[in-house]
């Protein structure tokens, strides 16, 4: 057993002791943060210290959980995977202490730091369990305690919705991965991962049943619906960490069963690739008409993932039609995504949560000017948005151009000329996407950090405390050298994949990646425009107004009026309407009073999930007519069920 | 000898990308004026324009951020990057690959900068104006990927280097093609005739022109450099693959015809801009997105054609 591994386990053992420490005992915020922070760290040592070798633990035969014994297993997928926890989990637990303070009477801290030392340990345990029943078992950990993380503020009424509507998802997931497994089980015979291969057309349904599940849980379309209730809602470390990290687990899963457990089902292949086509569409098409920041995040998580499975269902098309080059580039763009996406999207959640601690909402509609008052959040929000928008040299870039250039390389070596039409049509979707999700971050920059402060709590805000301050600022350098250094990163990255006939030998493509280069450059040229052009102070006057006088509060342009362009093109989907009513005696030359309201509806929640919970209602409601609280009724049901088993018993005899 | 004729492309290149920028923007205007029975300003004007603006004082919001003049020296250090970088003059130095992807996404960190710094004085035109920005950016961005992305197909490649490095290409419809669709995309990217006149001062309805309305001085000298040089890249792109359309015409010339070729070619495309600007009507707001589909549909059959062209 490796050292790394070593550390591994006993943080995991730590924190599963500190779950029940501070269930007992009142936990202090710093304390319990600063354990939570070193277990990132440990979760980081250890990763790297993993990388490239494979440990396998029997935890020895006496304890067992049920059906087998607990077995673990740790390679370098799950190494991947771990550091991007680990780093995520630091940055979380440092930022916590003081944001907890702004939450001060509404959170109970024993549940909130045992859940959150819960949900780490479940994530962890997902990550490197070597059999179906440690996974379920961790992943019901994992899924149990964000749920009650969501809960967190447990007397608002729509932090139960959410916690509600997240819940039925997670049961969803959990029901279809169980299903899976024990198909699995019963063909191979075996819990153990390392045996299940989905090769043979008899393990699809498995295969199927595991997928769903998985995608549910990653928050694919059309089971998305639950994520932009779930991240608002938590405390934005534990956004953070869901949008982060819990959602890439699923992604994590799905690498290893499907990648790496060989899957050559066509149909679901196919599928996989037009739901992640789709999810990337739909979710930045709904974030951008968001008016609450943490919700156009959630969105944002939507199409982040529907990219990373681009990414992974590329990899496993490639590799069944034997092109291993393209598999290890759209492998390396699936995983780089990840562990970027996890980098900067906990950025942002984190800047949303310092907006919110320091103006006190998170409606766009009430913020703005924070980049003067707020300049270290701004300049952090701005760099966790540059990456996200995947703009040249940030990380977002480097795992986006991977996909690009999987997609682009398929679309010249596939043998099937209406799959290349697909991958050179799949680049055309995402570059739609990708000019979108700029407009979405132009908005969410401009209407909370530039212009004037639209109500007097965001007028009166001032930036967060030092520890706030150091993970965001850390994890947007992350993003910053993950960016410039991914030719170096990537290469270990496509080692994971065996093989080595494709057509193009993939290392040598990053040549023409120049990111760092970019960075110098545009970083000596922009130094030398300030030292050169903009070298003298210039004269400060008033924005240009027309000569109507000072500009109001009102004369800003609002982030529903900037996406109204774009909202109004998909109206079919998005359902968005304007209603203008115009008041005044003479309303027609002189309005008094213009109300303007935009209402957007989601189609899948009214038409499809409304409706499907609706029926599920009333059949509960008639199921529950059978519960009448008489106990005649109920010695009638036991004399009927003893006659019907006398009567089975003589039949089946 | 190969030191010296290395020195005379950089220096070829770098006197290109102070020069041709304002000349081309000055071609274009000569021409309309032309059209419209004027004599015009002379083709070296808006030279003339950046050098008096590089000169006069700054004037800058109180409301504006870091942000905005931030914003304005990035563009232009991302244009000044892509014009050494790209292929849209020949002949050019070796300095080194240009990808595709990387040479769109820049111009897009130049689009989110722009309308951030719109954004930032508080005053409702430029937002206004970046929000018709981000609506035709969308719509227009794939138009622009797939035509460079069916050429690539084509070279395998998706360095935009040894992909226009190649003139014996058969594939002369293609070229036209993928050029034709690019020039359309370049046209709504650079918001120019059809989608906004440049030439009017309409807040309401303008799209580039409000986004800079705040920036003033020399900020405004960077802002019109780095547009008028975006220009001159786009233009040049198409301009490049009109000329690798006509068979024989690169293939073994020398670098001086190349140069000859490469300006003619950029003039040429620019002159039509002008002489189309002059023909056209700008189309109502509504209208846009029946202009974008042209350059989307020209790029599609570029696309099928390259598929075509690779399968067989």
């Amino acid at each position: 057993m490796s050292i790394g591994s070593m550390i591994i386990g006993a943080s995991c053992l730590t924190a599963l002791v500190l779950v029940f420490c501070c269930l007992l005992h009142k936990p202090n915020h710093r304390i319990a943060s600063l354990l939570l922070a070193s277990i990132g760290v440990l979760f980081v040592s250890g990763a790297l210290l993993c990388w490239n070798t494979v440990t396998l633990w029997h935890i020895s035969d006496w304890i067992s959980i049920g059906l087998i014994c607990p077995e673990f297993k740790v390679d370098s997928l799950a190494a991947f995977f771990l550091l991007s926890l680990g780093t995520i989990t630091t940055c979380c637990a440092v930022y916590s202490p003081a944001y907890l303070h702004h939450l001060a009477d509404k959170i109970n801290s024993r549940f909130y730091w045992s859940a959150q030392f819960a949900f780490v340990l479940g994530m962890a345990g997902v990550l490197i369990s070597a059999n179906a029943v440690v996974f379920l078992v961790a992943w019901e950990v994992m899924s149990l305690a964000s749920a009650c993380l969501v809960v967190s503020e447990f007397r608002q009424h729509r932090a139960q919705r959410a916690a509600m509507i997240y819940l039925v998802a997670t049961r969803m997931a959990t029901g279809f991965i169980s299903a899976g497994f024990l198909i699995m089980y019963s063909i191979c015979g075996d819990w153990s991962f390392d045996s299940w291969q989905f090769s043979d057309h008899h393990k699809w349904l498995a295969a199927s049943l595991l997928m769903l599940g998985l995608i549910i849980k990653a928050g694919v379309w059309p089971f998305h619906i639950w994520l932009p209730y779930a991240h608002p809602e938590a405390p934005s470390p534990v956004s953070a960490l869901m949008s982060g990290v819990m959602v890439k687990v699923s992604i994590f899963a799905l690498i290893r069963f499907f990648v790496f457990g060989h899957l050559t089902c066509a149909p679901l292949i196919y599928g996989l690739f037009a739901l992640a086509c789709i999810s990337a569409f739909w979710g930045i098409l709904f974030a951008i008409n968001q008016r609450e920041l943490k919700r156009v995040l959630a969105y944002s998580t939507v199409e982040n993932v529907g990219l990373i499975l681009v990414g992974v269902s590329l990899c496993i098309w490639a590799n069944n039609l034997g092109l291993t080059g393209i598999a290890k580039i759209a492998l390396t763009g699936a995983l780089l995504h990840s562990f970027g996406h996890g980098l900067f999207k906990s950025l942002l959640f984190l800047c949303a949560g310092s907006v919110d601690y320091a103006a006190h909402t998170r409606d766009l509609s009430l913020l703005g000017g924070l980049a003067k008052t707020m300049p270290s959040t701004g300049i952090a929000f701005i760099a966790g948005s540059s990456a996200i928008c995947a703009l040249p040299p940030f990380n977002g870039f480097a795992s986006k151009w991977c996909l690009y250039q999987g997609l682009l390389q398929s679309s010249f070596t596939m043998p099937l000329l209406i799959d290349r039409a697909i991958t050179l049509g799949a680049i055309g979707l995402l570059s739609c996407v990708g000019a979108l999700a700029i407009a979405t971050f132009a908005k969410a920059i401009a209407v909370a950090f530039l212009g004037n402060a639209r109500s007097p709590q965001s007028r009166k805000a001032k930036e967060v405390p030092l520890s706030m301050k150091v993970p965001q600022t850390f994890l947007a350098l992350c993003c910053l050298v993950a960016g410039v250094s991914s030719p170096w990163l990537a290469p270990p990255l496509m080692a994971l994949i065996p093989g080595t006939n494709g057509l193009q030998p993939p290392i040598s493509i990053f040549a023409t990646l120049p990111l760092w280069q970019v960075g110098l450059a545009l970083t000596v040229m922009i130094m030398f425009f300030y030292g050169c052009v903009l070298n003298k102070a210039p004269h400060i006057d008033r924005t240009w107004d027309c000569g109507f006088g000072s500009l109001g509060i009102k004369s800003q342009v609002t982030g529903d009026s900037f996406a109204q362009p774009i909202a109004r093109i998909f109206s079919p989907i998005l359902r968005h309407k304007l209603a203008i009513h115009i008041s005044g005696r003479e309303r027609r030359h002189f309005p008094e009073r213009i109300v303007v309201e935009p209402s957007m509806v989601s189609l899948l929640e009214t038409r499809l999930y409304r409706p499907a919970a609706n029926i599920l209602d009333r059949i509960s409601r008639m199921i529950g007519k059978l519960q009448a609280g008489s106990i005649h009724l109920y010695l009638l049901y036991v004399c009927l069920a003893l006659v019907l088993v006398v009567f089975a018993g003589i039949f089946l005899w | 000898m190969v030191n010296i004729q290395n020195a005379l492309l950089w220096g070829y290149l770098l006197v290109s990308i102070v020069i041709v920028p304002g000349i081309i923007t000055g071609l274009i205007r000569k021409v309309k004026a032309r059209l419209q029975n004027r004599i015009g300003a002379p083709v070296w004007q808006p030279l003339l324009d950046l050098i008096k603006l590089f000169r006069k004082e700054e004037t800058l919001s109180e409301t504006a951020s870091w942000l905005f003049r931030f914003s304005s020296a990035l563009n232009l250090s991302i244009a000044v990057y892509l014009a050494i970088t790209s292929p849209w003059i020949s002949p050019r130095p070796d300095t080194g690959a240009c990808d595709l992807f990387l040479f769109l996404y820049l111009f897009a960190a130049m689009r989110l900068f722009t309308m951030l710094g719109a954004m930032d004085t508080g005053s409702p035109f430029g937002p206004f104006a970046a929000s018709r920005e981000a609506t035709l950016s969308f719509m227009v961005e794939p138009a622009a990927i797939l035509s460079l992305a069916s050429l690539a197909l084509v070279a395998r490649s998706s360095d935009l280097t040894v992909v226009f490095s190649n003139y014996t290409s058969q594939h002369w419809a293609l070229w036209v093609l993928s050029g034709s669709a690019f020039l359309l995309a370049s046209l709504v990217e650079l918001s120019r005739m059809p989608i906004d006149d440049p030439t009017t001062h309409l807040e309401l309805t303008m799209v580039h022109e409000a986004m800079i309305l705040e920036a003033s001085g020399k900020n405004l000298a960077l802002v019109e450099f780095a547009n008028a040089l975006k220009l001159s890249i786009l233009f040049g792109i198409s301009a490049q693959c009109f000329l690798h359309a006509i068979p024989g015409l690169m293939v073994n010339a020398s670098p001086t015809i190349h140069g000859i070729a490469g300006l003619t070619g950029l003039s040429l495309v620019a002159g039509s801009v002008g002489i189309f600007e002059s023909l056209s009507v700008k189309l109502n707001w509504r209208a846009a997105p029946e202009f974008i589909a042209y350059s989307l549909a020209v790029a599609l059959i570029a696309t099928l054609a390259a598929l075509g062209a690779d399968f067989v």
